[in-house]
């Protein structure tokens, strides 16, 4: 036995009955050396081309009808609106207060905030709770009253220094937690992504990931 | 036939006013993972025109692709709390699309042509021009009506969408050999479809 041949896959077989590579010939659109005339081969060239037209005459079509396509995003938001996931709500105010903000409603605040800053977009941010046992999970979709640690991802753009931008993202962080009327014991920054902007008036931005 | 697309992520800059219309995919998915609906309207917004095509592509039929799509759209922001960070959303979000519709497929009866290939509607305009992208529409999606269901996806993923052979079996959980095969057969089954047109 020559287990050191397996049998020919039918579909690694990409040859006209002529034996012309077929992807070749869509690769260049026309016939190889000495296939100039060959029928197989003029044939295939022909349906490649009349499939090339259709696939570029659809694309065209594409792109003129991406904005009728605008109104299935209401639609879709309009259901996921329907399930939206408020997190547990977390303490605001005095520990005797019964004050509360959803985990949605906090971090989106915080995340806004952050975006302002010049350089800097906001990723995931959590909300969590600090006891004197560590961290708590929170029960019955609440976070115990008490002191909170806030961890927020944040992507800047390359050229700043690392360090100031993110003591700037803290300060914010904390401004913000403090508005929202949150006891804030902890913040952490952790830069995920460098972004990389490209010159004025192109969109090619190339991205780098750093921590 | 050259791809227009591609699954990178797109441009990691914000525009002056705030917004999100240009975070990238992975903090946009990142934040709407968080419970951020605001962040997965924009990714929505991104990336539901090319997800409509692409179903309507491999359905064959327009309303049930928006069926499709929404229905894959809600499924991803339900399941985006597992979302791992270090994935790419649209190759994720292209395997959700994908498998929906080729589940929706399987559930029709074994084989069933597709239902009319009309379907794949050309965008209103100017009547003469309708027309033309009308008949193109009908002859291609005649033409991919003569794939299997798993030929047209790959097909239509790669040449319609653009992506790698990789990235394809990554969105279709098959090897790349695989893939290769499949978009093979269905460029020659393809070829022979529009013969007549030549």
């Amino acid at each position: 036995m020559h287990l050191n041949h397996p049998l020919p896959d039918p579909a690694a077989d990409h040859s006209l009955p002529c034996g012309a590579d077929l992807d070749e010939l869509q690769a260049f659109g026309a016939p190889p050396p000495a296939h100039e005339r060959c029928p197989h081969c003029l044939d295939a060239v022909d349906a490649l081309h009349t499939l090339e037209n259709l696939v570029r005459g659809a694309l065209e079509q594409d792109e003129r009808a991406q904005t009728s396509a605008l109104w299935l995003t209401d639609r879709i938001m309009r259901t996921v609106r329907t399930e939206l996931r408020p997190g547990p709500l977390l303490p605001m105010g005095e520990p005797d207060e019964d004050l509360w903000i959803t985990h949605a409603a906090a971090t989106r605040a915080l995340r806004r905030a952050v975006d302002t800053l010049p350089g800097i977009t906001a990723g995931s941010c959590r909300v969590t709770a600090v006891t004197a046992d560590g961290e708590r999970r929170p029960r019955g979709g609440r976070l115990p009253r008490g002191p909170v640690r806030i961890r927020l991802e944040i992507a800047i753009s390359l050229g700043q220094v690392v360090a100031e931008v993110a003591a700037a993202a803290r300060v914010v962080v904390a401004d913000t937690a403090a508005d929202c009327g949150m006891d804030v014991r902890e913040i952490d920054i952790a830069v995920i992504d460098l972004i990389v902007t490209a010159p004025a008036g192109t969109r090619e931005d190339k991205r780098s990931d750093g921590h | 036939m050259t791809p227009v697309s591609g699954l990178t992520d797109a441009p990691g800059t914000r525009d002056s006013g705030g917004g999100l219309a240009e975070v990238d995919d992975r903090l946009l998915a990142a934040r709407a993972a968080d419970g951020d609906d605001e962040a997965f309207e924009h990714l929505v917004h991104r990336y539901a025109p090319r997800m409509l095509t692409l179903a309507t592509r491999i359905l064959g039929d327009r309303t049930e692709a928006e069926d499709a799509v929404q229905e894959a759209f809600v499924a991803a922001w339900r399941a985006l709390p597992g979302f791992r960070a270090d994935s790419q959303f649209p190759t994720w979000l292209y395997r959700i699309v994908t498998n929906k519709c080729l589940n929706l497929l399987r559930a029709r009866r074994p084989n069933a042509p597709l239902e009319d290939a009309g379907e794949l509607r050309a965008p209103a305009g100017d009547p003469a021009d309708a027309a033309e992208a009308t008949e193109t529409l009908r002859t291609l999606g005649q033409a991919l009506d003569s794939l299997t269901d798993e030929q047209r996806a790959c097909w239509v993923l790669r040449e319609m969408d653009g992506l790698s052979y990789e990235e394809i079996g990554r969105i279709l959980g098959i090897g790349e050999p695989s893939v290769r095969g499949r978009i093979h057969r269905a460029r020659k089954a393809l070829m022979e479809a529009v013969r007549p047109c030549t």
